[in-house]
């Protein structure tokens, strides 16, 4: 029955059925196509040897190529494995933070230790200002007071102390505040 | 192409932010998908079961960045895509020099029977096959004949994904015929 067929007439046979005939073996056909594939089965011997031989390579692919899978084994490596790397990974953090923690203190200190000598500075400076100034303009006040009320001398020296104080206060936060600006 | 009410477990707890969850969904539902993929891009269990153990620790730290841009399975095989496609570029230099050793070890994996000397192995015949016909053959029977898992898997349309089964198993007939004509 074979040789019904020309070469030719066989290739355009093979090339009009080879695919459903796959299509078949993999159960792949809606019933109407299924039905079609087995009456032909049933009458062409080119396409039952050709079924054979599909089934044949089928076999040998389905055997050569198992289903392959992994075990619980290798779940527990990897988690194993992503608790390390998130461990080495929250340490690293942990020691960056505390890197981070530490140059913003050693910042802060340097900043206060900038503050206190500029404040210092400025308090010295106003003081002394204040008291040149003060000095001068209250020397003869002074001198008179002593002169004419010699008991209440006492209390002018205060006073005389406190409005330094006071003065040199005001000059040294002023001159404190430019020298921050100018050390910025 | 992938199923968009699939996953949704696992996006809502990214929605939630619930990582170690999803991951933990994740890892049972691919694993042996991309081991598959893998096996079937690099044809070494050994280094294919490597590969997925740094995929899935790929996957634990992107996952955060995860945005659902495309489905959660398109993403986690064109991570193993590109993973393979790394593997084969380092390993390259190297097969040309231990052909022998690699030969063997495709042949271990495609062939487990010990075959006569006279008839060659669908292993050794699918090594014949163009490197697309090889892959889709092969990943097509570790999935178990299944054409939807092969076409996600290898990110191809399903009608690709069966044409290239056709074309490949088609030669494999042709090749075993060769053979066949060869050795007697
Ligand atoms: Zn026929």
């Amino acid at each position: 029955m074979n040789d019904r067929f020309e070469p030719a007439e066989r290739n355009e046979h093979h090339a009009a059925w080879d695919e459903r005939l796959q299509d078949w073996l993999d159960a792949d056909l809606d019933a109407a196509q299924t039905a079609l594939v087995e009456s032909h089965l049933a009458a062409c011997p080119v396409c039952r040897e050709r079924l054979a031989e599909l089934r044949e390579i089928d076999a040998a692919l389905a055997d050569a190529l198992p289903r392959l899978a992994l075990d619980e084994a290798f779940d527990r490596r990897l988690l194993a494995q992503i608790h390390e790397q998130d461990s080495a990974a929250r340490a690293e953090a942990r020691r960056r933070a505390e890197e981070e923690f530490a140059a913003g203190a050693t910042a802060l200190a340097r900043g206060w230790r900038r503050s206190l000598v500029l404040v210092v500075t400025g308090a010295i400076a106003g003081a002394a200002l204040a008291s040149a100034l003060l000095g001068q303009l209250e020397a003869s006040i002074l001198t008179e007071a002593l002169l004419t009320h010699a008991p209440g001398a006492l209390d002018q020296g205060w006073y005389q102390l406190a409005s330094t104080m006071l003065l040199g206060g005001g000059i040294g936060a002023m001159i404190a505040r430019w020298l921050a600006t100018a050390a910025e | 192409m992938p199923d968009p009410t699939a996953d949704a477990d696992i996006h809502e707890r990214l929605r939630g932010r619930d990582y170690r969850e999803a991951f933990t969904l994740l890892l049972p539902r691919y694993r042996d998908k991309v081991f598959r993929l893998s096996v079937s891009m690099l044809r070494d269990q050994a280094r294919a079961e490597d590969i997925t153990q740094e995929v899935f620790l790929r996957i634990w730290r992107a996952l955060p960045g995860f945005q659902g841009q495309s489905a959660l399975s398109t993403w986690i095989y064109a991570i193993t895509k590109n993973a393979c496609l790394s593997e084969l570029r380092k390993r390259r230099p190297q097969v040309s020099l231990d052909d022998d050793e690699y030969d063997s070890e495709v042949a271990s994996l495609a062939a487990p029977e010990v075959d006569d000397s006279a008839t060659v192995s669908v292993g050794q015949l699918l090594e014949r096959l163009p490197e697309r016909y090889r892959q889709v053959v092969t990943l097509f029977y570790m999935e178990d004949k299944s054409y939807d898992q092969t076409a996600a898997s290898l990110g191809l349309p399903l009608g690709t994904v069966k044409a290239l089964l056709h074309r490949a198993r088609k030669r494999l007939i042709e090749l075993t015929r060769e053979d066949a004509a060869s050795t007697s």
